[in-house]
């Protein structure tokens, strides 16, 4: 009777096991690379830059893509959609770090260019001729 | 005898043409992205990322090479399309960098220049109120004596 028992069990653990070793087991996505990636693109502001949003808003949906898939049971998609993700992300940090110091060159330049203008020596003509 | 030979080199040819399979876009971009960082000023300013990119376009290459039509060559493909552009913006963030720092020492250059030019006006000024209040002080003792002169011949 016990044996019976026993006996019974044994296809059920069998199912168990197999579907283990398939992976049935959906090992969590590691989406905290890219996640990060896309939180530090938000930070520097990516946001606002037009190129850098671009690649911030591809970064997001190749995020919710990944999820998708692995929701799917795709995990090996998932994983190279992650990476798209954390490259689209940590293009857009790059770019926008980019436009900043575009803008902060450019003032720099401007405020040399004022300081000269501001304080350009006076040009004496002579009296009584005319430019 | 000479058109089925001649058929057999075409079928030949035609095959081998379908062998070589087309490049999906994510690659061919890929490509570009990075010959064009490549031969650019990253190749200079940025030559760490710039071989990370071509570490990335060897790893889509090669996923080509293995399996033509799988989604693995397209996502390292993208990726790879991706370093290069990062190489190339790590570049320009460079050139930006390198130019706020010329307009910063041409900045203080230039205050300096100023600083220079308004104590050499200051000491010209100076030197021309002495002169004046030089010529004011003869011309009043002078006025003085000459007036005592009147009074003593009145």
């Amino acid at each position: 009777m016990k044996n019976t028992r026993i006996m019974g069990l044994i296809p059920c653990l069998a199912v168990m096991a197999t579907l283990g070793a398939t992976g049935c087991g959906h090992a969590p996505l590691k989406t905290e690379a890219s996640t990060s990636a896309i939180r530090a693109a938000e930070e520097v502001g990516a946001g606002n830059v037009p190129r850098a949003s671009l690649h911030l808003q591809l970064a997001k949906e190749g995020l919710e893509n990944a999820k998708k898939l692995s929701e799917m049971g795709e995990k090996e998609k998932a994983d190279s959609m992650l990476m798209r993700a954390e490259a689209d992300a940590e293009l857009a940090v790059a770019l926008s770090h980019e436009e900043n110091e575009k803008t902060e060159a450019l003032a720099a330049v401007e405020r040399v260019r004022k300081l000269r203008h501001e304080n350009a020596p006076m040009k004496h003509t002579p009296e009584g001729s005319h430019p | 005898m000479k058109t089925l030979r001649y058929l057999t080199l075409l079928a030949g040819i035609g095959s081998g043409l379908s062998c070589a399979a087309t490049a999906p876009t994510e690659l061919t971009q890929a490509r570009t992205a990075y010959q064009r960082a490549s031969t650019g000023p990253a190749s200079k300013a940025a030559p760490a990322e710039v071989h990370v990119a071509a570490l990335a376009l060897a790893k889509a290459e090669k996923s080509f090479r293995d399996d033509d039509d799988a989604f693995k060559t397209k996502d390292l493909a993208y990726v790879a399309s991706r370093k290069a552009m990062l190489a190339e913006a790590t570049a320009s963030i460079i050139a930006q960098q390198k130019t706020q720092a010329t307009a910063q020492t041409d900045f203080q250059a230039t205050q300096g220049n100023i600083v220079d030019r308004q104590q050499k006006d200051l000491t010209q000024t100076r030197s021309a109120l002495d002169a004046s209040q030089r010529e004011a002080a003869v011309a009043a003792d002078k006025l003085a004596v000459e007036t005592a002169a009147r009074v003593a011949a009145e």
